[in-house]
């Protein structure tokens, strides 16, 4: 079940990175900051988690279903993003929100603090920002080298949230059953 | 347009100007002048907060003047030096301030001494001095006015001051603030004019420190004195230093002293008139914490506090450590002295209690004696002491001095058979046996009501409910008949003597739970109460080394009516007497039940007779070592040595016919020679008899032969004859010195000359040693008798009478050390050689550097030492103390690892409660160290500290801490008992061995009990699941002090406890047991550390298997007797814990000596005489441990056994000590291995002791509820919206993507 979580959290990483190609620079870069000082502050509640909080998730019933219940609807929203930015290609449409990316930045540097005993708090708080940053900038960059258009990143997208979709229900059906 | 823009920017302009204007001026002019405080008091910080009168001033304050911080926002830094230790950096941030211009003053006796103070004007200098060097609230006022004036010339308002006032010192004072008299005649007048005096009444000098008469913070000082006063006590309060000090005293000439400032009251010269001219000396003190904090039991006190209001008044011989004022937080933030009102109660009526013993005459005073003893049928317990004869000479020496003794009988034989039946103690598992003691014996009996009326005077209702929780609603389970509670005791016209009960009955381990305080049963609390409410005792005393009273729940220091030892004793006068040889847990007792210790002498010493049993082999080892005799002497000494079995103690090899190497041949020699001068101790010491002529000598030579050989040695060094190698090697000394060392000695003893000066300056030592041991009987009981007519009891050091001669004579009330100053220079030195020298053996044994070593501390070693142990761990982990000018550690310095030549070694500790209560700061102090150490580099050799501090981390995170959590308690290495307790709790659980079949419960247990951490305040006394384990692991050495030549591995039970426990801990956790040594302080010219297996061998050889031991105990009694029971239950709890410290053969032995009497010693009639009981426990333990598979006896041993055990039962009745009646299954294995008649009788005997009801009772292991709670998060979504949710979505994705297809 973490595994599985772990990889939602990933995929929900890469829509972050292909809705964020589709973005003008100046409001990529503020989202990719604003993700970054997001996993800064909570850094310090993060190293006060006892690991057993964080595995507790992934057993625990009620909050795997609040969970997917989250990621299927931050799914669903993405995927009619995609069907409204297809027809119309308003800056409004860019700002249907897109948050899970965030928690899911946050998760992967817990699960490496655990692994790594006598690290120095701060240069991992550091380092763990600009990982993101570079993850997330990184693959923007990327993205938009990689395509033409805005129609394949878009497609990408698509394709990225409903595999999520599939996931999450095939995980929430996993622990019901 | 333009012109009104322009008009607009020229008003912002404007705006902006005179903005910047206002705000040069306020800062030029108005604004207030900032004012640091550095170092103040918190009670002196709300005087001076409040004092200060105008918003001119703002003044801040700064606790911690370790962390002075950045001073650049400050006009002026006052620092009130008052014992702080300023270091580079603090004396640098200070002038860099002064540099800068602030007006900087550090308050000091030596204020000269500053530079920074001589950086001001001579005027301003001196104004300061007064302000500051005298506080009082004008002075306050005036000097934070002047401060303004000087620090800020150019600002105005709240300038205008006076100037100080020097107050006047040397001067008595009374309530009356602002009233000073200069001589006691003068207060006199004055008391006698406001009727205040009492005529008659007993003086009281009271000092309550230099500055109280003029400070604004003193309700504790006034209600002290009102209170006494109203005693009908004349209080004679003054101030003063030094000389001018004592002389005012010695013009009151008063009948009690009560002090309380730090430190000491005086010169020894002072202290010895005031003891001489028989003025008590009290010691109460105001505590630096809340109420709250102080009713608190897990808060201890530490630190200063403890050091100067506790610890070094006892060095006076001060009384009575009671906390009297508490601190109290303001509205406005600020703390206050807050009287303690019920604890200056109990100081008046335990002073009146005192004084009140000098009045009344000894044929009408009531005096309480309380004694120990085991369950069942042992002897009465005291160490090193025969308890019955020796409190029968007690009662004798009251007889002759008028007391009413009335009925005692005429021979000590006759009483100690009244002892054993009126004054038995019961354990709840021998119900049988209960009920025949109450049918048979005369205890006294209080009905319920009555306890509990007693009870709701006596203790807090909440003390009162802890025990019904426990135990329920009294009389209780024990001990009880109907609705009534027995008291065991005996009463011989108006002395009463009684048992101390069980301080615990553990009848469900789920009760005793984590966190929660142990309260005593109402079997306990009875008899306490029932001495001072009943028989209303003038004085309580405690009889030997050691009850349970000072043990039982509460605070460190300055009890509270919520700590037991408090509770229970009250204020009565309470005397102990308490061996010499024990210091580390007498300071307990002085300080949780405000006893005055008179000590007793340890037992004898005896000549071992070993030598002559190894003469032969020895002369044949050292004409080998001189390389004569050839391959045939060889042969001989191997034939001899595998007889004697010493290759198995010193992992020699067994092979016949093949000689040892020279190596192998010094070894042995060192061993052998070591054993010849083992130091035994003979019978138990009886009190009131003293030392025969041999014991005399054999005694003075164990004291003094080996200091008189070093200095022979040393005089040779110094003259060239030998080498300084030679002076620091003992084998030598041994040799070529020490047999003329103890010549000299007993050719001197021969005929003592009465005047020391007559004799050579090296030979007076043993002299005054002889001489002290001759006046130590007499010393003793004259001590007791003056005590109980409210006389002092001189002061002295503790300890062993062979390191420390000193302690010498006995009768004298001894203190412990100054935690502040350890380790000593010479502690570090000696620790530093010593951890040294157990890495050097380690690596020679294993060929690399161990990465743990984990310590035991206790406090009868760190006092003896003064932190020798503690010290051996700074040096493993390359950290040395740094002194100040007084000789406190203060500081730390990281020995670079250039210097220290090798890895730093990590450390764990554990710590007895005794030495937790003593050296609480040294224990942070080392935590500090350990911090230092695991952030240093590498630097070309293993930091094994950083790397175990990082595994520790990752133990922990794995346990499922937090990363903040695991990161902290990374470095926590120091571990004790649980609920501020003093003991494992595990003593009585492995001995309780029917109870557990696996020796990893033994280990789990352990872990449990001792595994509150104390390294740090946040933390102390905390306890984390995992934690204790995992600050274990990788330990690879434990070592264990030893510095008493009492006592040893097998003599002594808490060794096996602790250093048992520990190992059986390590091997629990890692899969491999530790290399295990003793740093054995025991001679002062020889500090060393030994394999723990060598000093067992060593022990059970000179002692437990030799004949001439078990001759001179058995010239003693009951309890002389009762010993031997106790070392075999202590080969039993090795064997549980760590049986290769053990030679395997030892059970075989101990069954040729004590069951076929090989020696014809008469072993069988000497225990039937004196203790058929200890015969019981020492069959029992041998049975109980073939039971366990710990001996591998044959059938024909065991069955010789079980029908001795039977025999003895038969004849005397079980003993119903825990190996003999607590154990069902060690019954049925001994009735299984009996025959016919035997068995029969046997089980018929068990049967009705135990009356098939009782049950089972025991000290348990303490069960923790312990690890942290994951959070929990709310969750609010079904999981059948989610599906159906994301099915509808599917089929409109999939409805979409059609549409677009066909519309493409």
């Amino acid at each position: 079940m973490q595994l599985l979580f772990t990889l939602i959290a990933i995929l929900l990483i890469f829509s972050f990175v292909l809705k964020g190609a589709l973005m003008p620079r100046k409001s990529w870069v503020a989202l990719v900051a604003l993700a970054a000082l997001a996993l800064w502050f909570a850094f310090p509640w993060l190293t006060s988690q006892p690991s057993s909080a964080v595995t507790g998730v992934f057993s625990d019933r009620k909050i795997l279903a609040d969970v997917s219940a989250a990621v299927v609807t931050e799914a669903i929203l993405m995927i009619l993003f995609c069907f409204l930015r297809a027809g119309e290609r308003s800056a409004w449409t860019l700002w249907v929100p897109e948050i899970l990316a965030i928690p899911s930045l946050c998760l992967l540097p817990v699960l490496t603090l655990y692994a790594l005993p006598g690290v120095d708090f701060t240069l991992f708080r550091i380092g763990a920002a600009i990982a993101s940053i570079i993850v997330t900038a990184g693959g923007i960059l990327l993205v938009k080298a990689l395509s033409r258009s805005e129609s394949e990143p878009l497609e990408a997208l698509f394709l990225v949230n409903i595999f999520i979709l599939l996931l999450t229900v095939a995980a929430a059906g996993a622990f019901t059953f | 347009m333009q012109r009104a823009g322009r008009r607009i920017l020229t008003g912002i302009v404007a705006a902006a100007g005179a903005v910047l204007i206002c705000i040069a001026a306020w800062h030029i002019w108005l604004a207030p002048t900032k004012v640091l405080i550095i170092n103040a008091r918190e009670g002196q910080q709300a005087d001076m907060a409040l004092n200060n009168d105008t918003r001119a001033v703002k003044l801040s304050f700064l606790n911690d003047y370790t962390q002075i911080p950045s001073l650049k926002e400050y006009d002026a830094v006052i620092m009130l030096r008052r014992g702080a230790f300023l270091g580079e950096n603090d004396i640098a941030e200070l002038e860099m301030a002064a540099s800068r211009g602030a007006t900087v003053f550090i308050n000091s006796p030596e204020g000269q001494e500053f530079d920074i103070n001589s950086r001001l004007p001579k005027e301003v200098f001196e104004n300061l001095s007064g302000y500051f060097g005298n506080p009082c609230r004008e002075n306050y006022r005036n000097g934070f006015r002047y401060l303004r004036r000087v620090a800020t010339p150019n600002r105005k308002g709240g300038r205008s001051c006076q100037p100080p006032t020097v107050f006047p010192s040397d001067l008595f004072f009374h309530r009356e603030y602002g009233k000073y008299f200069t001589d006691s005649e003068e207060l006199t007048a004055y008391l006698k004019e406001k009727g205040l005096y009492n005529e008659g009444g007993a003086r009281i000098v009271y000092i309550p420190g230099r500055l109280f008469p003029v400070e604004g913070n003193r309700p504790h000082v006034d209600t002290l004195i009102s209170i006494l006063t109203g005693r009908g006590f004349n209080v004679y309060p003054l101030t003063a230093l030094g000389k001018k000090r004592e002389a005012m005293v010695r013009a009151v000439h008063p009948d009690a002293v009560i002090y309380t400032p730090m430190g000491r009251l005086g010169g020894d010269g002072f202290i010895q008139w005031l003891h001489s001219q028989n003025i008590l000396i009290f010691n109460p003190f105001p505590l630096l914490q809340s109420h709250s904090e102080w009713m608190d039991p897990t808060v201890p006190v530490t630190g200063g506090t403890l050091t100067a209001r506790v610890v070094i008044p006892e060095i006076d011989g001060g009384l009575a450590p009671m906390c009297i004022a508490t601190q109290k937080e303001s509205d406005e933030g600020y703390s206050y002295y807050t009287a303690e009102v019920g604890r200056i109660d109990a100081l008046a009526d335990h002073i009146s209690s005192c004084l009140a013993l000098r009045s009344k005459p000894n044929s009408e005073k009531k005096v309480a004696l309380c004694y120990f003893k085991s369950p069942g049928k042992d002897a009465l317990l005291a160490s090193g002491m025969e308890v019955a004869p020796s409190i029968y000479n007690f009662l004798l020496r009251l007889r002759d001095e008028g007391y009413d003794v009335s009925g005692l009988p005429s021979g000590s034989d006759a009483f100690a058979r009244m002892l054993r039946r009126e004054g038995s103690v019961m354990g709840s598992y021998a119900a049988g046996a209960q009920a025949e003691f109450l049918k048979n014996a005369h205890p006294v009996w209080i009905s319920k009501q009555q306890y509990e009326k007693w009870a709701s005077e006596a203790l807090l209702p909440q003390k009162y409910a802890e025990i019904t929780e426990l135990y329920g609603e009294a009389p209780g389970g024990l001990l009880a008949r109907g609705d009534s509670i027995a008291v065991a005791c005996l009463k011989f016209g108006n002395i009463l003597l009684f048992p101390q009960p069980r301080p615990a009955l553990g009848e469900d381990s789920f009760k005793l739970v984590h966190g929660a305080a142990v309260a005593p049963p109402h079997s306990y609390v009875a008899p306490y109460l029932y001495v001072r409410k009943g028989f209303k005792a003038d004085a309580i005393i405690h009889f030997g080394t050691h009850g349970s009273l000072e043990f039982t729940p509460g605070k460190n220091a300055g009890l509270s009516p919520a700590d037991w030892p408090e509770a229970l004793i009250g204020s009565l006068p309470h005397f102990y007497f308490y061996t010499t040889g024990n210091v580390g847990e007498a300071v307990i007792a002085k300080r949780r039940t405000h006893a005055a210790l008179v000590t007793y002498l340890t037992p004898p010493f005896v000549e071992n007779g070993l030598r002559s049993r190894y003469t032969a082999l020895l002369d044949d080892i050292h004409k080998a070592l001189g390389e004569e005799g050839g391959s045939a002497l060889g042969t001989r000494i191997k034939e001899e040595t595998l007889r004697l079995g010493l290759h198995r103690d010193l992992g020699l090899d067994s092979t016949a016919g093949r000689p040892y190497s020279r190596q192998d041949l010094e070894k042995l020699d060192s061993f052998i020679e070591e054993l010849a001068d083992e130091k035994i101790t003979g019978a138990y010491y009886t009190m009131g008899r003293p030392y025969s002529q041999s014991e005399l000598l054999a005694t003075t030579l164990a004291v003094a032969a080996d200091p008189l050989a070093y200095e022979m040695a040393r005089r040779d060094r110094d003259a060239g004859r030998i080498s300084t190698g030679q002076l620091q090697d003992f084998d030598y000394l041994r040799h070529h010195y020490l047999p003329s060392a103890r010549r000299r000695i007993t050719a001197l003893l021969a005929d003592p000359p009465k005047d020391t000066a007559l004799v050579a300056p090296e030979l007076r030592p043993a002299l005054e040693c002889f001489n002290g041991l001759l006046a130590s009987t007499r010393n003793e009981f004259d001590a007791m008798v003056k005590a109980l007519e409210g006389g002092t009891i001189a002061p002295a050091p503790g300890g062993d009478p062979v390191l420390k001669p000193n302690v010498l004579p006995t009768g004298r009330n001894m203190y412990g050390v100054n935690a502040e100053a350890t380790p000593s220079e010479r502690a570090w030195e000696d620790g530093a050689r010593l951890a040294d020298k157990t890495l050097e053996e380690y690596l020679a044994l294993h060929g690399e550097y161990p990465r743990k070593v984990s310590y035991t501390f206790w406090a009868g070693e760190f006092i003896s030492t003064e932190g020798a142990t503690i010290a051996q761990a700074f040096r493993m982990l390359g950290v040395e103390p740094l002194r100040d000018k007084q000789g406190h550690v203060v500081d730390l310095r990281l020995i670079p690892a250039s210097e220290l030549g090798r890895p730093r070694i990590n450390v764990a500790v554990q710590v007895s409660g005794q030495l937790r209560d003593i050296a609480a700061s040294r224990l942070m102090l080392l935590t500090e160290a350990i911090k230092m150490a695991s952030e240093a580099p590498e630097e070309g050799f293993p930091n094994f500290v950083a790397s175990g501090t990082r595994l520790q981390e990752k133990l922990l995170l794995d346990e499922g801490l937090s990363p903040q959590r695991a990161r902290k308690l990374s470095v926590m290495r120091i571990f004790g008992p649980l609920n501020s307790g003093y003991g494992s709790g595990m003593l009585d659980f492995v001995e309780n061995s029917w109870s557990w079949d696996d020796e990893n419960q033994i280990a789990e247990g352990y872990l449990n009990n001792m595994g509150a951490a104390y390294g740090d305040e946040e933390e102390w006394a905390g306890f984390e699941k995992g934690l204790f384990a995992a600050a274990l692991s990788e330990t690879d050495a434990i070592v264990q002090p030893r510095q008493s030549n009492t006592w040893g591995p097998v003599s002594l039970d808490h060794v096996y406890e602790f250093t048992g426990g520990l190992s059986n801990a390590v091997r629990h956790l890692t899969g491999k047991e530790p290399e295990a040594y003793m740093a054995d302080y025991r001679n002062r010219n020889n500090r060393r550390m030994q394999n723990l297996r060598e000093a067992v061998a060593v022990e059970t050889r000179a002692t437990l298997l030799n004949p001439v031991f078990i001759s001179e105990r058995m010239k003693g009694g009951e309890g002389s007797a009762q010993m031997f029971g106790e070392m075999f239950r202590n080969v039993f709890g090795w064997n549980a814990t760590r049986p290769s410290a053990l030679d395997g053969q030892l059970f075989d032995d101990l069954y040729k000596t004590y069951i076929l009497d090989e020696n014809g010693l008469g072993i069988r009639e000497f225990f039937d005489r004196t203790n058929p009981a200890a015969y019981q426990a020492m069959t029992a333990v041998m049975l109980e441990s073939a039971r366990k598979g710990y001996w591998k006896a044959s059938p024909e041993q065991l069955g010789k056994v079980a029908e001795l055990h039977a025999a003895v039962t038969a004849e005397n009745g079980p003993a119903c000590t825990e190996f003999v009646c607590g154990n069902a299954k060690l019954e049925r294995f001994i009735s299984e291995h009996l025959e016919g008649g035997s068995r029969t009788l046997y089980d018929k005997a068990m049967n009705s002791m135990r009356n098939a009801s009782g049950s089972d009772a025991r000290e348990v292991v303490l069960k923790e509820k312990g690890g942290r709670s994951p959070e929990s998060r709310n969750g609010f979504a079904a999981y059948a919206g989610i599906v159906g949710a994301a099915l509808t979505a599917l089929l409109v994705i999939l409805l979409l993507i059609l549409r677009r297809k066909r519309e493409e």
